[in-house]
């Protein structure tokens, strides 16, 4: 959908066509449930969050103002939802995975865990939520550092620098594994 | 593992990552249709604000001398000196203190408000009016820190406080910019503002 076909769209939304809104949605849901999904790593907090997202979408469209892309504008709204429902379900937990769990795996399986791809895949799920996103939206999801500039609400530079320390704790958790 | 090997791996783990499980679209479109398309209750909003509201006034009323004393330090006995109030001019025995009836008030309508934000209905755009208060309740907070709250306490909460309505003021005039009202529940969340609240004023009752 190039811009004048967006800008279009979000018009038709805002006349209050229903058919625009499911339009809308069914152009960006998969992504954004995606995403939230991956943050989240779990089905029914992306269900909540997905539908939340959009929720305050519908709410907010006349508020858009095509300084990004909608995409952005919604994934950011997304990741804002996403980060939100990570740190309640947490905080309601009282639990996190540590990265030096992934670290402390004893020596005796390094000959039986020779697979760098799932210990990589763990590595990345255990870093601390500030290093986790930015990998997941570089690497995983193939956003751009303004992208997640902008979903982030950071500065680009504070993007790449997490993106960098996010990269020095995975070589640093396969190092055992790879060196 | 040399950098080129690190980024190969790490391209094809992007690749790779666990796929997300089929989103149930219709499920979720109906839920949403039924909640961004349904007609805003507002009748519900102020169905619960005034109640709580009110509650809040009940409770805030029986705490505000305390609250008053705490913020004018010891109560002054026959002999001592008068205690040193917020203002510039310490008021006298029979003169109320003005910082003690604007604090009273305050309080009051920022618990109103701190409950009408958390509000589920309210989580993903505030009713009209909420953010002008808040930008008013900002400057009455901001006052009050400038106007001196010596209780560490109370400043601590007056600081807080000022952080959250910050945020709940920035949001556009129509409650609308994207994510701030869940940053605003996240950081009430954060610095336990309304249990704070309520125990600094339970507190306060309690010392009666």
């Amino acid at each position: 959908m190039d811009e004048a076909q967006e800008r279009a769209l979000i018009k038709r939304v805002l006349d209050g066509d229903r058919i625009a809104a499911r339009e809308l949605y069914d152009a960006h849901a998969p992504r954004v449930y995606r995403v939230v999904y991956r943050i989240a790593g779990d089905d029914v907090l992306a269900e909540e969050c997905t539908q939340d997202t959009f929720v305050k979408v519908f709410q907010s469209l006349a508020t858009f103002r095509g300084g990004s892309r909608l995409a952005t504008w919604i994934h950011r709204i997304a990741v804002s939802m996403a980060l939100n429902g990570l740190r309640s379900r947490r905080r309601r937990a009282a639990r996190e995975i540590d990265l030096e769990t992934v670290r402390e795996v004893p020596s005796s399986t390094r000959v039986a865990e020779p697979d760098l791809k799932e210990r990589l895949r763990s590595a990345i799920e255990a870093l601390p939520e500030i290093y986790k996103v930015p990998v997941v939206l570089f690497d995983i999801e193939g956003f751009s550092h303004a992208e997640i500039s902008e979903l982030l609400g950071v500065p680009e530079g504070t993007c790449k620098s997490r993106l960098m320390r996010a990269r020095a704790q995975l070589r640093d958790a396969l190092a055992a594994f790879a060196p | 593992m040399d950098d080129r090997e690190f980024e190969d791996l790490m391209r094809e783990v992007g690749r790779d990552y666990p796929a997300a499980p089929t989103p149930p679209l219709e499920t979720m479109w109906h839920r949403i249709e039924g909640r961004a398309f349904a007609p805003r209750k507002l009748t519900r909003v102020v169905s619960w604000t005034r109640p709580l509201a009110l509650a809040a006034t009940l409770v805030i009323g029986i705490g505000i001398g305390v609250v008053g004393s705490r913020i004018a330090g010891p109560v002054a006995g026959p002999t001592d000196p008068p205690a040193e109030l917020a203002s510039d001019r310490p008021p006298t025995d029979d003169e109320p203190s003005p910082f003690v009836g604007v604090a009273g008030d305050y309080l009051e309508q920022t618990t109103a408000l701190l409950v009408a934000v958390t509000d589920p209905d309210q989580r993903l755009a505030y009713a009209p009016g909420t953010v002008r208060r808040a930008r008013e309740l900002l400057s009455t907070t901001r006052l009050l820190l400038d106007a001196g709250a010596h209780n560490p306490a109370l400043r601590d909460l007056l600081q807080d406080l000022e952080l959250v309505l910050a945020q709940v003021a920035r949001t556009n005039d129509d409650g609308a910019a994207p994510g701030d009202a869940a940053f605003v529940s996240e950081a009430l969340a954060q610095r336990d503002l309304l249990p704070r609240l309520t125990l600094f004023l339970a507190d306060s009752r309690g010392d009666q």
